[in-house]
């Protein structure tokens, strides 16, 4: 099993209030699944991302992911466990402002001992794969939405990461764009045999994936194969 | 080498996109260091200057003998002589001599009277006409023979054959200048402002008959100087000093050591202001790119990486930063060099030519990696920031709601601020810098430190309190401006906090420039009411002039219009230094004209007036009047006795009194200059005062002298006005070079408002962006930021003006008076207040014209889709 969650709690306080936004949540994603979660605002379900991710860490309970308990890491495992393991892909994008297209490519792999020269082969292909030979070295502000957010997935990709964690890759795109993108996703996922968990309150969005999670206040309310 | 990836690829890109960022950071820094550099330059060159003009004046001598100012009998010289293990002693006569109708020292020159015949044993000299220093017959013959300098003649535009006038104690008189020397041997002391006459005229024009002023020993072969300099001591008794070149350096470099202290102290605020700039500019880059540094962190970045990331940005800015200021460096020490050494002169009445401003490679060097390594010490602070950044940033829309852990942070930095506040009260007022010299340091950093961290709250604080005023304002763009001021406590606390340091020290300076000023003022119109001053020209006010026979008073009491103060009409004064253990003080040789003291002010600090002036003059036994300096670095109090080394033996004095004079800072000793004139046998007169007869005009009085004397005796008359305004502008003169630190740190602060302005309307672009959609003019967006620059620059001053003066009062009611030992009383630099607003004001307002058309000048939909 490629991602295990057990038992996942989280809490946040509010001023005086606490919050449980997740309670107990358990599940268990094997390799190659193109995973949709979804749920209204205040379900849970980007805060299970965000656990999953290690970008957070859980009040109680596991996020075993390829055989490693990810909540045991240390900040800085952790770090490099996302660098090597894990690919992002964000609603707002996230590129650098100041690099090109390629340079964010190959960005999580600059950041650890690699020169450009030797991810530049490789961050080429993923972006002509994602339609943007053309655009490798225009910066985001010349890009147009879609384009940064072929951009993102490329990035994401260029680890070869177990899993690639998607945060409502299509909110801030129109229609069209969106449903390119998640074509290109679910191609992805098809032809690389990635795994990939994305969060989204977009029901059309969601039927691009294979399995579908439902959460509402906390808990996982359904899971079901698309 | 990953950091190195991750700088050419991300932090290399920031440094291109945002270049006026960078250039101004690198210039803040830039300014900082030039002042620094500046400073050292000029401490390093006025030490190594002295050493070389003391080196250069011994020449081969081993040991010098001397006995102050006033010289010693000429017969001691064959004892000297014979003494066992001297090779050879050389005779020397030392004098200050002015150009006629000099008013200032750097007209001044040393004359050196020496013995041609004999100085090849001891000193070389080089001339252009080699036979003159070589076959000094013909120089001797010709009684009125001077040589120069090449470089002095060059500056005057002086050659061989000239005529030269100079003040002599006889009065003016004509010289003709024989030779020139290359600044080779002893040709190299006091810069170069140095003549060389033969010892026996030098004698007769300076009043210094049958007298010598220096003898200099070359041991023989082998000869232990210790032995030498205890043997020559104990056979010519007290009253003689016996000293090795190098000692007399260490004597000099320690009496500097103070001075050198504040110089370099006030340089460093400079710097650290500068440093302010990097912190700032690294701190709001990191709440800039919060997202990115988030994104970084999800994508696998560790904490270490985001902190080397932010400090390797840094490393380029604080190496070009040190190395444009060292460049500027050097050219401000060349022009802050005179103000400094004028300021020597006045504080220490020691006068430093410095020959050269010397900035070695070395000193370029350690500057280099100094600055480049405090330029990244500020900013690992901020850098430690990016570290806390969590991963989550990346999922967040940028938003400026108030984070609780910046709130707290902003708290933390008050707390701390208030704290270093008192640390730096207490400090100053118990003086616990004197138990070492580290707290010291701290203590005065602190002050900086503090102001920098507690000022901002007080700023919002106004910003809160004038709320109210302008929401009654029908002005709503100043309303609006007002608002976003105090919407962001970080951002307009990092605002103010650069523009607010420089002015602090603006006010700072001022504060102690005033107490000075002031204090200063007051006490020359409780001591002086004579109307006029008599003296040779020279400089007045510090008694550095050409001193006279005393031979003249009946003369100059003949002159109409002149009343002699006091029953016995004396009114001369002798002023000269003297080193008491190893300490540069002043003696006062004063005539008895005990009605002035009587009925006038005499300067007396905490005992009766009248009865300490008379207890001073009529004691049976010599007594003497001290200043607060004397009595810290003797260690004695009222009613003591010490000694004075004279050259007739040690005389002891009981001190009848405490005085406040400002001649030194060291020590003043007031004497009666009969009791003088008979153990130094000095009967030299700096300066007459005297009175004017009703019905007579000062002009009228001036006229007469100088038809009568002027001529002969090169005579300078000024009025008690004149001489009041000689030393108000002295004072201004002392503090001259204070001004360039006061420009480079409003400088540093502008561009640290700049610098921030700008990043706050970029973190502000979306919000422009819509106030422009739903209506606002461009001219409005832009009287916006220019009206939150001035609001800071306004409130920014008026709190720099609050903890300025705070801080000055103390370091001026505890600092100076420790360190300098002078009595300074606190003055609130009224005349500061208007001028640091006014500054505070225009500063920031020039620092918002570039933010304020940047901001103006955003197109809306770009600014709507900001991110």
């Amino acid at each position: 099993m490629l991602l295990q969650v057990r038992s996942l709690e989280k809490t946040y306080s509010r001023g005086e209030e606490t919050i449980r936004a997740l309670r107990g949540v358990s599940l268990e994603i094997p390799e190659g699944q193109f995973v949709s979660i979804m749920g209204p605002s205040g379900s849970g379900k980007s805060t299970l991302l965000h656990l999953m991710g290690g970008l957070d860490r859980p009040s109680s309970g596991q996020v075993i992911l390829g055989g490693e308990s990810i909540d045991r890491l240390s900040d800085h495992d952790l770090s490099l466990f996302r660098r090597r393991k894990l690919g992002f892909i964000f609603q707002f994008f996230n590129l650098l402002p100041t690099l090109s297209a390629l340079e964010n490519v190959a960005l999580p792999r600059l950041l650890g001992n690699e020169s450009l020269k030797e991810i530049e082969p490789r961050a080429r292909e993923l972006l002509g794969m994602m339609g943007l030979e053309s655009r490798i070295h225009h910066k985001p502000d010349q890009l147009s939405g879609g384009e940064m957010q072929r951009v993102a997935i490329a990035r994401a990709l260029i680890s070869d990461p177990l899993l690639i964690l998607a945060d409502e890759p299509t909110g801030n795109l129109d229609s069209k764009t969106g449903e390119s993108i998640l074509t290109l996703l679910r191609d992805m996922a098809l032809k690389t045999g990635k795994t990939i968990v994305m969060v989204t309150h977009d029901p059309k969005a969601a039927s691009y994936g294979n399995r579908l999670l439902r959460m509402r206040d906390g808990v996982l309310e359904s899971d079901e194969t698309v | 080498m990953r950091l190195f990836n991750v700088f050419r690829h991300i932090g290399l890109s920031h440094l291109k996109a945002r270049p006026a960022r960078a250039v101004l950071t690198t210039l803040g820094v830039a300014f900082g260091i030039s002042l620094y550099v500046a400073i050292a330059i000029i401490n390093h060159s006025t030490r190594n200057s002295m050493r070389d003009s003391i080196d250069a004046v011994a020449g081969k001598a081993r040991l010098s003998i001397s006995a102050g100012i006033a010289g010693f009998p000429e017969d001691r010289l064959e004892v000297i002589r014979v003494i066992p293990g001297v090779k050879s002693a050389v005779p020397m006569i030392e004098a200050r001599a002015f150009f006629e109708g000099a008013t200032e020292s750097a007209d001044g020159l040393q004359i050196m009277g020496v013995d041609l015949l004999q100085e090849a044993s001891v000193r070389t000299y080089k001339a252009t006409d080699q036979k003159i220093i070589d076959d000094p017959l013909t120089f001797l013959n010709q009684a009125d023979s001077i040589i120069l300098t090449q470089n002095l003649a060059t500056k005057r535009g002086l050659k061989i054959d000239d005529k030269i006038r100079l003040s002599t104690a006889l009065g003016a008189r004509e010289f003709t200048i024989r030779g020139l020397l290359e600044p080779e041997g002893a040709a190299r002391a006091y810069g170069g402002s140095l003549a060389i006459m033969d010892i026996d005229g030098a004698r007769v024009s300076f009043g210094k008959e049958n007298k010598l002023d220096r003898v200099d020993i070359v041991p023989r072969n082998g000869e232990d100087l210790n032995a030498l300099q205890t043997r020559i001591e104990s056979t010519l008794g007290a009253g003689y000093r016996v000293e090795r070149p190098e000692t007399q350096s260490e004597q000099m470099e320690r009496m500097l050591d103070s001075y050198q202290l504040i110089l370099t102290f006030f340089s460093s605020l400079a710097l650290l202001v500068g440093l302010f700039l990097v912190m700032n500019s690294i701190s709001v880059a990191v709440a800039e790119r919060k997202r990115e540094i988030g994104t970084l962190r999800a994508l696998g970045a560790t904490r270490s990486l985001m902190v080397a990331l932010f400090v390797s940005e840094v490393v380029g800015i604080g190496f070009m930063g040190s190395a444009l200021g060292c460049i500027l460096g050097k050219g401000l020490a060349h022009k802050m060099s005179s103000q400094i050494t004028t300021s020597v002169a006045a504080q220490f009445q020691m006068r430093i030519e410095i020959s050269h401003l010397d900035f070695t490679t070395s000193q370029m060097l350690f500057t280099l990696v100094a600055g480049t390594l405090a330029a990244v010490i500020a900013a690992f602070f901020p850098a430690l920031r990016a570290a806390t950044i969590h991963p989550l940033e990346s999922m967040r829309r940028h938003s400026e709601s108030s984070d609780p852990a910046e709130t707290r942070r902003s708290n933390l930095q008050v707390v701390f601020g208030v704290l270093l506040l008192v640390f730096m009260s207490l400090s100053m007022i118990f003086s616990w810098g004197k138990v070492w010299i580290g707290i010291d340091l701290l203590t005065k950093a602190s002050a900086v430190l503090g102001a920098a961290l507690f000022g901002p709250f007080l700023v919002l604080g106004l910003l809160r309190l004038t709320r109210g005023f302008g929401a009654k304002l029908s002005f709503p763009v100043l309303r609006l401006a007002q608002e976003n001021l105090l919407r962001s406590r970080k951002r307009t606390g990092a605002n103010v906090m650069a523009l607010m340091v420089g002015l602090f020290l603006v006010m700072l300076i001022a504060s102690v420039r005033s107490s000075f000023h002031d204090t200063l003022t007051q006490w020359l119109d409780r001591i002086f009411v004579a109307d006029i001053m008599v003296g040779s020209n020279g400089r007045f006010i510090s008694g550095d002039v050409q001193a006279i026979q005393d031979s003249i008073l009946p003369e100059l009491l003949a002159v109409p219009g002149i009343k002699p103060i006091g029953t016995d009409r004396g009114a001369a004064t002798r002023i000269i230094p003297y080193y008491y253990e190893g300490k540069k003080m002043a003696i006062k040789a004063i005539d008895r004209y005990a009605d002035f003291y009587r009925f006038q002010n005499i300067p007396v600090n905490g005992s009766d007036r009248v009865q300490t002036a008379l207890d001073w003059y009529e004691s049976p036994e010599p007594a003497a009047l001290v200043s607060r300096g004397f009595l810290t670095n003797a260690g004695k109090k009222i009613g003591d006795h010490f000694e004075l080394d004279s050259p007739g033996g040690k005389v002891s004095f009981r001190i009848a009194g405490e005085i406040i004079d400002y001649a030194s800072s060291q020590g003043v000793i007031y004497l009666d200059r009969r009791v003088y004139k008979k153990h130094w046998n000095d009967s030299l007169v700096t300066v007459f005062v005297l009175n004017l007869e009703t019905g007579y005009t000062f002009e009228q009085v001036r006229s007469e002298i100088a038809k009568r004397l002027g001529k002969k005796w090169n005579l300078v008359t000024i009025s008690n006005r004149e001489f009041k305004d000689q030393m108000q502008s002295a004072v201004e003169r002392s503090f001259a070079y204070t001004r360039v630190i006061e420009t480079i740190a409003l400088l540093v602060g502008l561009l640290g408002l700049l610098n921030t302005l700008l990043i706050s309307v970029m973190e502000r672009t979306r919000e422009i962006g819509v106030l422009r959609a739903i209506g606002s003019t461009r001219v409005q967006i832009s009287k916006m930021i220019l009206f939150e620059a001035v609001i800071q620059g306004f409130f920014g001053a008026c709190v720099a003006i609050l903890l300025g003066a705070y801080v000055g009062r103390l370091f001026v009611e505890y600092a100076l008076t420790e360190q300098l030992g002078w009595i300074i009383e606190y003055h609130f630099p009224k005349q500061s207040v208007w001028m640091t607003i006014i500054t505070g004001v225009l500063v920031a307002a020039v620092a918002g014209i570039w933010p304020a058309r940047r901001a103006s000048g955003l197109e809306i939909t770009e600014a709507l889709d900001y991110e």
